[in-house]
């Protein structure tokens, strides 16, 4: 019987096989691999466990976000964040409160900003650039996730935070005045204040969700 | 729902996973190069005859290296899309000129995305692996490629057995009722990718210098590709336009 070192070896398309699934899986097989004990292999001090359900949630809020996509034709300035904030802060403050380490909400945000940064380098860039920002002052402040204080709070903070990451791209990179970009007006306004208050909404009701999801046993 | 979750589950793993997964496939850097580049002459040139006539020259090359059947799939998506935001648009503004330009925005990005769309998703994961990037990144990429359209597809039922309460009862359960069995759903989904990824001893623990992986080398049909695509993208800057 032949190990699967050997097998690969032996059919330089062997690793062809797998593709049906996620043949990633049989990377760690190999080699001096096969003899490590998987649950001691982790990556900044998450398992594989953590990042499949971050990843996962990750995809939750690439899939609610592109269902609004028809309507951020438009126009209005702030418009794509709003109606994207109450899915982002639902499923992160779920996926952060599941995890409960640092780095949980950079990664959701990676996996959601994944697709954006192969297409459109620059939205990637924005979302990951927010999600690490409201990640570092969460830890700043809070130094975990511990509390449930810091899970709403950087839940609701990574929808927030696009809208002035956004004007930054505008100005730093882009090199355009902001009164040609965004000209403030009530609907704008309106926006602004409905992405706050739906980051919020939406942060609370996650953390509603997987308390019901703790209490019933679904989640650890 | 439960229509758009069907349609995107049989499109998906043709678009993505089954239309090139042999050694004929696009090398990914290529690929990005051109989608990129592609997009970015898109976005800056002001000159929309110029864009015009790149769209064109880009089509042409992309069926000429094999890329007809993908465009058309990836066309099912785009196509709807720009239809429903170029009315839109147009609603809005109160301007048919308005609703054309995103329309043909949404065309340049449906030319310039269709090349990212054909490479295998184990190419960009082999490539990662080839170039020493951390595992996490290779393994949150085929997540977000491969489980989009699973997660479409728990969403749709969950939606479905939303629709199956009794008349007007669905008015009664709240959105976030709903939360709990779709989440419940995603746990199952994750645990079971967990399960899977522990059982064939996979580690994200990046220490480990041995892979599996075969390196994906360009071809020749690669340099070809961006060569030409750059030729083109050049061409359409500085040909004079006869009209």
């Amino acid at each position: 019987m032949s190990s699967p070192v050997q097998s690969t070896r032996n059919d330089p398309e062997g690793s062809h096989r797998g593709e049906g699934s996620l043949a990633l899986a049989a990377d760690a097989a190999t080699g001096s691999g096969a003899s490590h004990h998987p649950a001691a292999g982790s990556w900044a001090g998450f398992s594989v466990r953590d990042i499949v359900f971050l990843a996962v949630s990750g995809v939750l809020v690439l899939v609610f976000s592109a269902l609004t996509s028809p309507l951020h034709a438009l126009g209005i300035f702030g418009l794509p964040q709003m109606l994207v904030s109450p899915f982002f802060s639902f499923f992160l403050a779920i996926g952060v409160m599941k995890v409960r380490k640092p780095g949980s909400a950079s990664i959701i945000t990676l996996v959601s900003a994944l697709l954006a940064l192969l297409m459109r380098p620059a939205s990637g860039l924005t979302a990951l650039v927010t999600g690490l920002v409201a990640e570092l002052v969460v830890m700043i402040v809070f130094r975990s996730y511990r509390r449930i204080a810091s899970i709403v709070i950087v839940a609701s903070l990574v929808p927030m935070l696009m809208v002035p990451v956004q004007i930054l791209y505008y100005l730093l990179v882009l090199h355009v005045r902001l009164a040609s970009v965004i000209s403030f007006n009530a609907a704008v306004g309106g926006v602004l204040a409905a992405t706050v208050i739906l980051s919020i909404l939406g942060a609370l009701a996650g953390t509603k969700v997987a308390r019901e999801l703790i209490s019933s046993g679904r989640m650890k | 729902m439960t229509a758009i979750a069907k349609g995107v589950s049989a499109a998906a793993p043709a678009a993505f996973g089954g239309a090139a997964t042999g050694s004929h496939a696009l090398h990914p850097v290529a690929a990005l190069l051109v989608s990129i580049g592609s997009f970015a002459f898109f976005v800056a040139c002001p000159d929309l005859r110029r864009v015009g006539v790149f769209m064109v020259a880009l089509l042409i090359l992309e069926c000429l290296v094999g890329m007809g059947r993908a465009l058309l799939l990836s066309g099912l998506f785009f196509l709807p899309a720009g239809i429903v935001m170029a009315l839109t648009m147009s609603w809005v503004c109160g301007d048919p000129g308005s609703g054309w330009s995103m329309l043909l925005r949404l065309s340049a990005l449906w030319l310039s995305e269709t090349p990212l769309l054909v490479v295998p998703e184990m190419s960009f994961v082999r490539f990662l692996a080839q170039v020493h990037a951390p595992r996490v990144l290779g393994l949150c990429l085929l997540i977000t490629l491969r489980f989009t359209h699973v997660i479409f597809h728990q969403i749709a039922r969950v939606h479905a057995a939303w629709r199956t309460l009794e008349r007007g009862g669905a008015h009664r359960v709240g959105v976030l009722r709903m939360a709990v069995p779709l989440m419940s759903r995603v746990l199952d989904v994750s645990d079971c990718l967990s399960n899977s990824l522990e059982m064939r001893c996979f580690t994200v623990d990046a220490r480990q210098p041995s892979s599996v992986y075969r390196p994906v080398t360009p071809t020749m049909r690669d340099a070809v590709f961006v060569g030409a695509a750059t030729a083109w993208m050049v061409g359409a800057l500085m040909c004079p336009m006869p009209w």
